[in-house]
């Protein structure tokens, strides 16, 4: 070893003792690596914004379903199918300007693990989609169909999320919380679902409320973990 | 000037420097990212993340690779295997010290020269 690295051995020696302040090297070791590392892993599912349009769909559909269906039952005209064709469309159209958008403000990663892992990875998620088709097909056979819809939406976009590992950051461990929460409260609307009944639409409704909420966080935590360029330039 | 060697485990300056070491913390996590992102996410300037990525890319730690767009050049960087063991290394190394620090039988008491404060001695000898 040269001497200033004996030097810088230890200066970190003291400074992780408790001998020295904490300064930029001290908190990208402990707390800004597992950031950045976090939101490499998470960049797409944190790209928030994407869905929104499709959410908007969604509840512009709904909504129309809902006049519809005051004024004139099924079966569903040509008009509105064609409607909801459009807005579809267009939702297409403005959630891939927004997919642009992202890759023009915070750039592009090719996510994934090199390796085995990589493999791992695609299995497991296989492996919980097969699992998902099964509980819903069971839940179909047995309960209401806005059951089977909440529970699909519960299983696919939350509980991954739910037991991913998270750092000790209050922001991403607030989201981790969020995520779980809503999980909780989709699952009891799913068992409360056979007892009460209630609306299909108004069951949506709520599902997307609650993931547009969702997705909106994930964005601002995306900007937020993007934010730190006056703290690494020091 | 000895003793340490045998006292502190060995860091890697290449990784330590706080610029690098986001850099690679970056790349370890996924399979390859463009200059946008790094510069987003280090929140380097262009300047001086070309400078940390050519530094990484002479030391064998990284990849960079350079694609032509839309008549625009996308530089893309990715972590080596050599860059990967460097950095779990320093991770490792670091913990070791970390640990090596907080244990009650402290090392460096008999350091006096390499002190940058009096009451870390104390601390150490206690």
């Amino acid at each position: 070893l040269e001497s200033n690295d004996i030097d810088l051995q230890t200066d970190l020696f003291y400074k992780l003792n408790g001998g020295g302040s904490m300064d930029s090297m001290e908190l990208i070791v402990s707390r800004r690596a597992d950031e950045l590392s976090y939101v490499t892993e998470h960049f797409r599912d944190l790209q928030g914004l994407i869905v929104v349009p499709m959410f908007l769909a969604l509840f512009v559909c709904l909504a129309g379903a809902g006049t519809r269906h005051t004024s004139r039952p099924l079966p569903v005209s040509w008009t509105m199918a064609l409607s909801a064709s459009g807005t579809f469309i267009v939702a297409l159209f403005a959630s891939e300007a927004i997919s642009r958008w992202y890759k023009r403000r915070f750039g592009e990663v090719l996510a994934g693990a090199p390796g085995e892992s990589a493999r791992r990875a695609k299995l497991r998620t296989l492996a919980v989609r097969v699992l998902i088709v099964g509980v819903c097909i069971l839940v179909w056979e047995s309960s209401h169909p806005s059951a089977m819809v909440l529970l699909y939406g519960t299983m696919t976009a939350l509980f991954p999320r739910c037991f991913e590992s998270v750092p000790a950051v209050p922001a991403i461990q607030l989201r981790r919380a969020a995520y779980i929460a809503t999980a909780m409260l989709q699952l009891t609307l799913i068992s409360l679902g056979n007892l009460l009944h209630p609306h299909f639409t108004a069951l949506l409704s709520e599902l997307l409320t609650t993931y547009l909420l969702l997705y909106l966080y994930d964005h601002w935590l995306l900007t937020r973990l993007l934010g730190h360029r006056e703290e690494a330039n020091q | 000037v000895s003793e340490p060697r045998g006292m502190l485990p060995e860091i890697d300056r290449q990784v330590h420097e706080p610029a690098r070491l986001a850099i690679l913390t970056v790349l370890s996590a996924c399979e390859r990212a463009d200059f946008l992102f790094l510069e987003r996410a280090t929140g380097l300037s262009r300047g001086n993340l070309s400078v940390q990525l050519t530094r990484l890319e002479e030391a064998g730690l990284i990849e960079i690779e350079k694609i032509i767009v839309r008549k625009k050049t996308v530089t893309t960087a990715a972590l080596l295997a050599r860059g990967r063991g460097a950095l779990d290394a320093y991770w490792q190394s670091m913990e070791e010290l970390r640990a090596r620090a907080t244990a009650p039988e402290r090392p460096t008491a008999q350091r006096p020269r390499k002190l940058p404060g009096q009451s870390a001695v104390a601390g150490g000898e206690a």
